[in-house]
């Protein structure tokens, strides 16, 4: 490329070939420093973000292997440390993961505790995390069965969460949906899920879009139309099986189960719940 | 003259200022790099003085309260046979130092590294000056708490092989009394036999009476017999014995020396490969953070960031599944 540059009378002689050797050294160093200055440099991160960012990550890891009393002391030494250099963000992430860990162990109380630090922050938190808190504490109700106050925190929600950009749309409409079920109201809970799934297969989020589909059968099945439940639930299965998810396999099992019983297929209806009892006994063995 | 020579050395001259100011930022940044690193730190000489240089090595930390200050610059020996160490501290922390500071030798946990530690004194004197001298003390380790057990056992072990000894004397009093039992016996039999024969010879009325009590006195010394051939048995078995126990002990002996000897190799091994490993570990995390924090390396190393746990409208868990 760079001999192409030059006229073929150029290309000639040993002083031109040096000129050539050195301009091909300096094209080097340049790329180099050029690769070196990409984009703005960043600032180095100071030890106490990293070391919070590590307690994070182990955090994570220790809920993946299940061990949540590890995984709370975790996400609160990172909190500590996020709340000694007033790191705003690091401060609402470990918050509300926390009231998620408490939501596990059962201690709702101190769930909403977390949670309130959030919410009664004002305008200091990003609004992407105000929502974040407003979601899971609607969650909470929700799980609690008080549906009132979990719709109450659902709307609050979708003050923040109106347009695409928020990135718990998907997450916020299947919760209404759900929340719709519980009031057998399944013609709203099915409007509401195909919004969802709408919203969730744009972002390819495919947990919360196999949630969507089963949310869509579930009010079928509520609305006595047992065959039109069959196809979001295959679907949803095959979601759940790629991502290894026995539980909600073992649900989509029961949803088909109760789908073919509404049909009438007995011996079918049998079998899905031969096969649902066989994926909750294995998940249990692993637990 | 070459109708080009002028535009190609004005290019040969552009291509050397920008090879020079790339060898200029170059020679910068590792001067930063060494400069962060403390390549530039002042530096406090300080000095002390140790019968012996076991344990001390050039490069060991020198900490104070768990810190590193400064390390270990020089070991030499002095003409009068003692070893002078020289420290080196970073100035920055001399304040913590005072003139009546003392230096121990002693290690990280029962097998970690050997370190240096400062101990600030009580008297609340000045701190150290450049070129101060320290007192010196070597706490105890994991070898010298092994030779003191090591000390407390031998007396044990000595007193063992005298009782062995004198139960193995065919002079003592243990044998003594075997034989004296011996005796005894052989007596007992004798005295059994004549009482016999007396009793056969006595009147035949009472014959019955002396049969039973015949019986009696034979069962006796029967039991007799047997308690002389159990001495018999035990005084030939005996020295035997002895000789086993004595045996044992001195083979308890060797095997205690053949650990105490495991246990110094170890000592002045394993806290080195221990110290060699975190050594390198240590080196590893400073290049490692030095690269990520450098200029360079913060553009292509990404830092870490707390993430949230995804929110999953299923956690709430199914509705109709309840």
């Amino acid at each position: 490329m760079i001999a192409a540059a030059y006229p073929a009378s150029r290309r000639s002689g040993p002083a031109q070939r040096a000129t050539r050797a050195g301009s091909a050294w300096s094209c080097v160093l340049a790329i180099l420093l050029l690769a070196a200055c990409a984009g703005a440099p960043k600032d180095p991160q100071n030890a106490r973000l990293a070391q919070a960012a590590d307690y994070n990550r182990r955090g994570e890891a220790a809920l993946r292997q299940g061990d949540h009393r590890k995984a709370l002391a975790l996400y609160e030494a990172a909190l500590r440390i996020d709340l000694s250099v007033e790191n705003l963000d690091g401060v609402a992430i470990n918050s509300i993961n926390l009231a998620r860990l408490h939501q596990m162990l059962g201690e709702n109380a101190r769930a909403h505790q977390r949670l309130d630090a959030v919410l009664g922050g004002g305008e200091i938190f990003s609004r992407e995390y105000i929502a974040a808190a407003r979601l899971r504490k609607a969650m909470l109700y929700q799980a609690a069965n008080d549906l009132d106050a979990a719709a109450s925190w659902a709307a609050q929600t979708a003050d923040l969460c109106r347009d695409s950009a928020c990135i718990w749309q998907g997450t916020l409409l299947n919760l209404r949906a759900r929340l719709a079920l519980a009031r057998g109201d399944f013609a709203a809970a099915l409007t509401l899920a195909g919004q969802a799934l709408g919203v969730n297969r744009g972002r390819d989020a495919r947990e919360e879009a196999a949630n969507s589909l089963r949310l869509q059968a579930e009010a079928r099945i509520g609305q006595k139309e047992f065959a039109a439940a069959l196809a979001p639930l295959d679907e949803a299965l095959a979601l759940d099986k790629a991502l290894g998810l026995p539980e909600r396999i073992e649900q989509d099992l029961q949803r088909l189960a109760d789908a073919h019983a509404g049909l009438g297929h007995v011996d079918e209806a049998r079998a899905l719940r031969t096969r649902a009892a066989r994926v909750a006994r294995q998940e249990m063995k692993i637990d | 003259m070459d109708l080009d020579s002028v535009p190609q050395r004005k290019l040969r001259w552009q291509a050397l200022w920008f090879v020079l100011a790339a060898l200029l930022l170059l020679g910068a940044l590792l001067g930063g790099v060494a400069w962060k690193q403390g390549t530039f730190a002042k530096t406090t000489q300080l000095f002390f003085f140790a019968k012996s240089a076991d344990g001390m090595n050039k490069g060991m930390a020198v900490k104070f309260r768990g810190f590193r200050i400064g390390t270990v610059e020089e070991i030499s020996l002095e003409p009068n046979g003692s070893v002078k160490v020289r420290l080196l501290i970073n100035s920055a922390h001399t304040r913590f130092v005072p003139q009546d500071s003392t230096a121990h030798l002693t290690k990280e946990g029962m097998i970690g590294a050997s370190i240096i530690e400062i101990e600030a004194g009580a008297t609340g004197a000045s701190p150290v000056a450049n070129n101060g001298v320290l007192a010196f003390t070597r706490l105890r380790d994991f070898n010298n708490i092994a030779e003191e057990l090591a000390g407390q056992i031998q007396p044990i072990l000595n007193d063992v092989k005298k009782i062995t000894v004198m139960v193995n004397d065919p002079d003592g009093e243990l044998r003594q009394t075997i034989k004296n039992l011996n005796t005894l016996s052989a007596a007992l039999l004798e005295t059994r036999q004549e009482l016999s024969h007396l009793v056969q010879n006595t009147d035949q009325g009472l014959d019955r009476t002396f049969g039973r009590l015949d019986t009696v006195i034979g069962n006796a010394g029967e039991r007799l017999d047997q308690v002389g051939a159990s001495l018999k048995t035990l005084n030939e078995k005996l020295p035997d014995l002895m000789l086993k126990v004595d045996t044992s002990l001195d083979n308890a002996r060797a095997a205690t020396a053949n650990i105490k000897k495991i246990t110094e190799e170890g000592v002045e091994q394993v806290p080195g490969i221990l110290r060699d490993g975190k050594a390198a570990a240590e080196d590893t995390r400073e290049v490692l953070g030095g690269v990520k924090n450098s200029w360079l390396g913060r553009s292509f190393v990404p830092a870490p960031t707390e993430t949230l746990i995804p929110l999953d409208s299923h956690d709430s868990g199914s509705v109709s599944g309840k």
